[in-house]
């Protein structure tokens, strides 16, 4: 399968900006897509070790062939509904940023697309729901009218935001 | 680095075994009406009495009924012996450095302030911990003052408190299945080439 399969826009518009691919997953009712230069590797579940007195959003750390790596639940990071069952399709998504690994759980990896930066605009409020506006690039409209919400994995993690949260947040 | 390896909450944690001073089975101990919730109250090891922190309070874990495998670590504080209540104490391990790793930074933001470091074990991970860092937030002394007191007043709360020292000798550690004692010192190890590297070192023993 090619992965022309997943053109979202045909490959003519490449005048129309940068053609980008994205790592796309689901959390909870929404989709969302990362730039897949920041994707480290998209693992299955495995054991997860909890970490007392860390902040709820942190799920624990595991094992990654001797690199040891701190896993978020992402639903609790940005607050959205979520049913709190893991399945099988559930994956932890390590990303790269700020130089450290971070694993993130997302309820299904669903494709990656290649996409223009032309259909990417700047997200809507109310589209965005509870997401903070800052941990968000935009949004992609695609062709069968999906929404897609890109994540700024940068930000998300930035230490600053990351102190903020830990004081907002109740430790487990 | 060799650690005590115990559990709680069905999580592994580590602690260096030189913070150790022993490990006793939990019999129950005296509780101290009105104390801080962490102190579970105080044991009579030998002739010394020795407050008990409960770790899964002090850790903001689930509280349980200590159960038969529960142990008391006591450990050498700024504010002299103290002991920490666990669910069990499975063994002593070696962890090379290489098998230590640094609290990532994620997590370090966070103050996580029990936390050391964290060491791969085969199947699993180890919180390992250090009594100085559990303790850092802490009041340790205003914690553990109500547990001050005579022997004699000890035993004026209690009739017939069991004493909590079940044999006298210092170490109920569970040890590995074969280990390696050395004669001049007692320590333990899991391999013959490691009691000989520690008797070279230590005891200046010739080994061939």
């Amino acid at each position: 399968m090619s992965s022309s399969d997943n053109f979202t826009l045909s490959s003519e518009t490449g005048k129309s900006g940068h053609i980008r691919q994205l790592v796309c997953f689901r959390l909870g009712n929404e989709d969302f897509g990362i730039d897949i230069n920041r994707v480290h590797e998209i693992n299955r579940m495995i054991e997860i070790t909890p970490i007392p007195q860390a902040p709820s959003f942190v799920e624990g750390v595991i094992n990654l062939r001797g690199e040891i790596i701190p896993v978020i639940d992402l639903t609790r990071r940005f607050n959205l509904a979520h049913s709190g069952q893991r399945d099988h399709d559930s994956r932890i998504v390590v990303i790269e940023t700020n130089k450290t690994l971070i694993g993130f759980i997302v309820d299904a990896v669903t494709e990656v697309l290649r996409i223009t930066d032309a259909i990417i605009q700047a997200a809507p409020g109310m589209v965005t729901g509870s997401i903070a506006q800052q941990y968000i690039e935009g949004v992609a409209m695609l062709e069968n009218e999906h929404l897609l919400i890109l994540l700024d994995t940068e930000k998300i993690f930035s230490e600053e935001e990351n102190r903020s949260m830990s004081q907002m947040a109740p430790t487990a | 680095m060799r650690l005590i390896n115990f559990e709680i909450n069905e999580e592994d944690f580590g602690l260096d075994i030189s913070e150790v001073r022993e490990i006793l089975p939990f019999s129950g101990c005296v509780p101290i009406p009105g104390s801080h919730p962490d102190l579970e109250g105080i044991v009579r090891v030998r002739n010394q009495l020795v407050p008990v922190i409960n770790l899964r309070r002090k850790l903001n874990l689930p509280v349980t009924q200590p159960g038969k495998s529960a142990r008391i670590i006591i450990v050498d504080t700024t504010e002299g012996a103290v002991g920490l209540l666990v669910d069990r104490v499975k063994n002593v391990i070696p962890l090379s450095d290489d098998r230590l790793a640094e609290v990532p930074n994620l997590l370090r933001r966070f103050k996580i302030n029990y936390l050391n470091a964290l060491g791969e074990l085969d199947d699993t991970i180890m919180i390992v911990i250090t009594t100085g860092r559990l303790f850092g937030d802490y009041r340790l002394d205003e914690v553990i003052a109500p547990a001050q007191m005579s022997i004699e007043q000890f035993e004026s709360r209690t009739t017939a408190q069991p004493d909590a020292v079940a044999p006298p000798e210092i170490a109920v550690i569970a040890a590995p299945d074969t280990s390696w004692t050395c004669a001049q010192c007692g320590k333990q190890y899991r391999s013959g080439s490691a009691l000989k590297r520690h008797q070279k070192k230590n005891h200046a023993v010739e080994t061939h």
